[in-house]
């Protein structure tokens, strides 16, 4: 499975934004993400890879590289 | 039927005129797109519309609003789209009530009216009854992150001891959302509280049909067209992308934007052709819940009906504490015997509605049992209005198959997807599909449910679709 390219799709589907149109730099403001839909990719991204993600480390994820980098030490730890 | 013009294209084109798909198209014709929004009835507002028999008219499902505060969505939308004057809107106070086996229990619009009672009722409780209300008033950050994957009863449990009581401020919830506490998603939960309990109670004085119908005048009135008793039987794409639809009556309307305010799993298994929709999605589909369907009980009254009878508010009938068992057995043939509903008698008191979540059933089911349940429920409305029968003058029930008919809502559902844990957020049922072009709308998106829901919904799909045209959003306010 393609992480990068699933959190970036997950991402697409919440924002709006074309999965072309986000980079691994955009960070969720720019994205027009508020907090509850921050939580919400949080929700999807856990669901996706099955993983639990720590609830402290959530507010740290605030750009897609954050996301991809969260989830893959999740994944691989 | 009058032929429209085929070749013609529209800016985007919405699927059902429900409360989403209806500020949806308002916020849209509102940027100056050209919209045709399509409606299977022969009129507009899916679940909240209204209906004359008899010389009554009754509000077919949804009978009140929430989120009408200073801020609030349903507010906001109203302000945005200045209908103020052609829906009036008022409150009943106290908004809900909950007629528990101990005490009558109310929700009054001063909150801290309604804190104080509980409190009396429940004293050992009285702190966490305060810190339970604020939390919900005004959760954010890291709390809400705490309970991203909890249920509204791990809410509850952090608050109180008491069963009962946890109990009692479950039962919203069944009423609101078709789940009990321990299955429904700790944000909806959160949700239903602070939009239709804590500021519920609001209704259409001339019933809930005006709310539409202004909306719909709205759309017309604008760059926007509303063509009632279409269905749309196809979406057509090309390659992964929307091209438009195709009705009932053979026309076809071309649009790049196709907005689903109409229940999703029609979208999905019988407007798309199927290779448009992954195996992925096809399974989810099977395994999706939608919610609870309902029982409606309508009765009109001959005379005034005399007493304190709370005309206006939401009133839910308690037989006992047990809300799982509750919840069980709505789904079983005892249903209407186990004493738990909801009714509201009408400001005007000419008219009761008295509603049951349900499961849907066949038709053969409800035709053998329909004239049963009413029996059965009009005894138990008899042991709380005396005499009750010898005011009724007409009396006719939906099931959940008249829901399904007359809104093609999968199942007769009444909110949309179930809002439990499992299926909160599912992006599979987001506001951007998976195809391209292909918008959802309204209580199908796995992410709000009732009017407020819908409305707020409704707007932030026209503020996506415009957001990626870069058209501005008006903002009004
Ligand atoms: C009995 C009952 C009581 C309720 N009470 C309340 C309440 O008091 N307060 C509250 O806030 N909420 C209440 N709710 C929930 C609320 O009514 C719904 O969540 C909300 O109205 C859904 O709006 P919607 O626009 O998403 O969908 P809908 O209202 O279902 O609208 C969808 C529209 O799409 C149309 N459509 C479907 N398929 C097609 C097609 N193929 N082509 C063209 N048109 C199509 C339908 O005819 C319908 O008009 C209640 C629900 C029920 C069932």
């Amino acid at each position: 499975m393609d992480v990068e390219r699933e959190i970036i799709s997950i991402i697409a589907e919440v924002s709006g934004f074309e999965t072309e149109e986000i980079s691994m730099n955009s960070s969720l403001e720019d994205l027009d993400i508020d907090s509850i839909r921050a939580i919400e990719i949080t929700v999807a991204l856990e669901k996706k890879f099955k993983i639990s993600i720590r609830d402290e480390d959530v507010p740290e994820m605030r750009t897609v590289k954050a996301a991809i980098d969260k989830v893959n030490q999740l994944l691989n730890g | 039927m009058d032929k429209t013009i085929v070749s013609d294209k529209y800016d985007a084109i919405i699927i059902g005129a429900g409360i989403g798909g209806l500020v949806c198209g308002c916020y849209l014709a509102n940027a100056g797109l050209r919209i045709m929004l399509l409606e299977q009835h022969h009129k507009p507002g899916g679940y909240c519309s209204s209906f004359r028999r008899n010389g009554f008219i009754f509000d077919a499902a949804a009978h009140s609003l929430g989120s009408f505060r200073e801020g609030g969505h349903l507010h906001k939308i109203f302000k945005d789209l200045s209908i103020y004057d052609s829906v009036k809107v008022k409150r009943s106070d106290p908004s809900n009530m909950i007629f528990t086996p101990d005490h009558n229990i109310s929700i009054w619009n001063d909150i801290n009216k309604t804190k104080k009672e509980l409190s009396a009722l429940y004293p050992k409780e009285k702190n966490n009854i305060d810190n339970f209300f604020d939390y919900i008033l005004n959760i954010k950050g890291q709390d809400a992150i705490k309970v991203r994957n909890k249920t509204f009863l791990d809410v509850l449990e952090m608050f109180f001891t008491d069963k009962r009581l946890i109990s009692i401020l479950s039962i919203p919830l069944l009423g609101n959302g078709g789940l009990p506490a321990s299955k429904m998603h700790a944000f909806t939960g959160i949700s239903i509280y602070s939009e239709f309990i804590l500021d519920g109670g609001y209704y259409i004085d001339e019933g809930m049909q005006k709310l539409p119908d202004a909306l719909s005048k709205y759309i017309s009135g604008k760059k926007g067209t509303v063509l009632l008793s279409r269905s749309v039987e196809r979406i057509i794409c090309d390659k992964g992308s929307v091209q438009g639809v195709v009705l009932n009556n053979g026309d076809v309307m071309y649009s790049n934007v196709v907005i689903s305010a109409c229940d999703a799993h029609q979208v999905f298994t019988r407007l798309l052709d199927g290779y448009e929709v992954s195996h992925g999605l096809e399974n989810k589909l099977i395994q999706m819940e939608p919610s609870l369907s309902a029982f409606i009980l309508y009765i009109g009254l001959n005379d005034k009906l005399k007493g304190a009878l709370h005309p206006g508010t939401n009133i839910w009938h308690l037989p006992h504490y047990n809300i799982e068992d509750i919840y069980e057995s709505l789904s079983n043939d005892s249903f209407a015997e186990q004493k738990y509903f909801l009714y509201r008698i009408s400001p005007d008191k000419n008219t009761i509605q008295l509603l049951v979540n349900t499961s849907y059933r066949n038709a053969d089911y409800w035709n053998e049992n329909k004239e049963r349940i009413q029996e059965t429920l009009i005894n138990h409305l008899e042991n709380i209005i005396p005499d009750l029968r010898n005011h009724i003058k007409h009396v006719e029930t939906a099931t959940p198959i008249t829901l399904a008919k007359f809104t093609r809502n999968y199942r007769g559902s009444a909110f949309g997807w179930a809002h439990s844990v499992e299926q909160l957020f599912d992006v599979d049922f987001n506001i951007r599909s998976s195809i391209k072009g292909l918008y959802l709308t309204g209580h199908w998106t796995a992410k709000a449910l009732g009017i407020p829901g819908v409305a707020y919904v409704g707007s932030a799909t026209a503020k996506l679709i415009m957001m990626k045209d870069n058209i501005m959003y008006k903002q009004t306010a």
